[in-house]
């Protein structure tokens, strides 16, 4: 379509409509800092997202790795008992609001994407605890208890299924292999039994010692790795991705968290694989980094992932 | 070509490229809406109407919401989706009326059982029984409602046809529901407030049908029964579980799978292998075509639970 084809009606109605450039990526940026140095904060309102999934979570608690939150819809309009409608006054949104504080919920923080708003600690409080709210207390101005879906028949209670389906799946965005006590991983070597390893060596384009350490477990396999194993040696890349390392729990919390989101999308776009594949391999170019490297803390896994994937968008912090 | 989206977040609002999606996505969607469709067919000009509607009312919620929540083109097209066939349903919902009333004048006037007050008397144009002199009706629209309610042995057409509209019911299902509606009346009643009484007794009439969008979901719906198929007896004295053996013949294979799990929407899920909110709809529209057949009688409820006694859970 050609602007000369766009009718006056739309021209007019886009004209009215012109205050919500602080909303596009470049207005939040402005307002919010770079991606990378967001930290999270109670009252924080994201967009999460994974697959074609997208839905705005509202922050009420932080835990290790992951966050209570509920989700927020804008449009179309729709509303249950268990939620509240916030007008704009208490959101800094153009629009009113819903929290749908019936579906609150532990989400992973690598489904965060981009932070949109932060909204007042008191707001965050009465979300966070909508059963200490008795059905006669004042709620803070401009928010107010949603109506009831009356009947099954309302197709408002379909609004509010595909919401549920949204969360539920934003709740399954896979996770990187964490490590657990005492858990023992498989080694690559066990998987494979007899191997031929010159044949190995020469499909995965490496030197019989760097192979070996692939076998033993002491270096990294990554998935792409693992694709050309599974097809030179007949073993399903399912089993040979068995003996994938798993990571220490500080790398996998660090590698979700949301500021270094983009550049798993990033790199998937880059590499032509998909967001959980990208982030298993720069967590592993950052373990191997740091397996080099001596020492009995626990290392600064943010600071190893920037200096694995220096260049991508990791050193902005 | 710039995307919708990369449109989107460099405008700040839409332009061009959103306006040509939101087009294609209402022309797609609007297909669902048979309630909505004008008698000469969907046509270009339509379209236009509905999306220039749609925007004026929805524009600066819409343009929030993709903003703030689409992350790219993928699930933009997804959340715009959804907001158009919302705003579809409360569209149907409030000004489908029409079809239902043109077929209620067609049922009413070919039918001996009633007839509108001559011009010159009180009511003149409004609808009352045949041979009856009572003056027009000014009572509670609720009462009219439960009479409408109360008529059980409403027969419904089948839902064979995906493009289509639901039927509402049968023919003599109409003329006995309007039978009771003016006799309940004790007068003559505006076409206008039968037509209200009317939806509220088949809110179905309104509703959007699914019309399949890829093969499996087309595959589900191949054991719909056709027109052909369908046979439904004339009965017009039966008990409880004579009309629950009716009922349950009038079922879909697929529907008569879905009893069983009317409240357990997983269940539904497994019946149906689909989406939570997919199974939410069917199961909306099974209990509203059980509703309609069953009615709100005294045995409405021994009439459901004998439905579900009929339709037992495949064994494992």
């Amino acid at each position: 379509m050609s602007d000369s084809d766009v009718p006056k009606w739309f021209l007019d109605l886009a004209g009215r409509n012109t205050g919500m450039r602080s909303f596009t990526e470049s207005g939040l940026r402005d307002r919010f800092g770079e991606p990378s140095e967001i930290n999270l904060e109670r009252g924080q309102l994201w967009r999460a997202g994974w697959a074609d999934v997208a839905v705005l979570l509202v922050l009420l608690e932080l835990g290790d790795g992951e966050v209570r939150a509920s989700p927020v819809t804008i449009d179309p309009p729709a509303e249950d008992e268990n939620g509240f409608v916030l007008a704009p006054t208490c959101t800094g949104l153009p629009t009113s609001a819903t929290v749908w504080t019936g579906f609150t919920r532990f989400f992973p923080q690598r489904v965060l994407d981009t932070l949109v708003a932060a909204w007042s600690a008191d707001l965050t409080t009465c979300l966070a605890n909508p059963a200490s709210l008795d059905p006669g207390s004042r709620l803070p101005v401009g928010m107010r208890r949603g109506r009831p879906i009356d009947s099954e028949f309302d197709h408002r209670s379909m609004i509010r299924a595909g919401l549920e389906d949204d969360v539920d799946q934003l709740g399954q965005m896979p996770g990187l292999p964490v490590e657990s006590p005492g858990s023992s991983s498989t080694t690559l070597a066990a998987v494979l039994g007899d191997v031929d390893l010159a044949a190995l060596c020469a499909a995965l384009k490496l030197p019989q010692p760097a192979v070996m350490k692939l076998l033993r477990g002491t270096a990294p396999l990554t998935p792409a790795q693992a694709a050309v194993i599974a097809q030179t040696t007949g073993i399903s890349q399912e089993r040979v991705l068995g003996a994938v390392r798993s990571m220490p729990r500080g790398l996998v919390q660090a590698a979700d968290h949301p500021r270094w989101r983009q550049v798993w999308i990033t790199r998937a776009r880059r590499l032509g694989t998909d967001e959980t594949q990208a982030r298993l391999d720069g967590c592993q170019q950052a373990f191997a980094l740091a397996a080099r490297q001596t020492g009995g803390s626990e290392p600064d896994w943010d600071a190893r992932l920037q200096r694995a994937l220096f260049g991508e968008g990791g050193e902005l912090r | 070509m710039i995307t919708a989206f990369a449109e989107l977040q460099r405008l700040g609002h839409f332009g061009p490229e959103a306006l040509r999606l939101v087009q294609g996505l209402m022309s797609e969607e609007m297909r669902r809406f048979p309630a909505i469709e004008p008698a000469a067919g969907w046509q270009r000009a339509d379209v236009e109407d509905l999306v220039q509607d749609f925007l004026e009312q929805r524009f600066a919620a819409l343009t929030t919401m993709l903003l703030t929540t689409a992350r790219n083109d993928e699930s933009m097209g997804r959340l715009l989706r959804r907001s158009i066939r919302n705003w579809l349903i409360d569209r149907a919902r409030k000004t489908g009326t029409g079809r239902v009333r043109q077929l209620l004048e067609r049922v009413l006037g070919e039918s001996t059982e009633f007839e509108q007050v001559p011009p010159g008397q009180p009511g003149a144009g409004q609808w009352r029984l045949a041979r009856t002199s009572s003056e027009p009706w000014s009572g509670d629209h609720r009462e009219l409602i439960r009479a409408a309610d109360a008529v059980r042995d409403i027969r419904i057409g089948p839902w064979s046809s995906t493009t289509r509209r639901a039927p509402v019911a049968a023919r003599d299902s109409l003329i006995a529901v309007a039978r009771a509606v003016l006799s309940a009346a004790g007068g003559s009643v505006e076409i206008a407030q039968l037509t209200h009484v009317f939806l509220m007794r088949f809110p179905v009439a309104l509703d959007w049908a699914v019309v399949p969008l890829d093969a499996g979901e087309t595959e589900r719906h191949a054991d719909v029964r056709t027109p052909e198929e369908q046979s439904i007896a004339e009965c017009d004295e039966i008990d409880s579980a004579g009309g629950a053996a009716e009922i349950a013949g009038m079922l879909t294979p697929q529907e008569r799978a879905l009893v069983p799990h009317l409240d357990d929407v997983e269940a539904a899920q497994r019946v149906l292998s689909c989406r939570r909110s997919s199974a939410y709809h069917q199961m909306k529209r099974l209990r509203e075509k059980l509703t309609q057949l069953a009615g709100v009688g005294d045995d409405r409820h021994a009439v459901i639970l004998e439905v579900i006694r009929l339709c037992p859970p495949p064994s494992d």
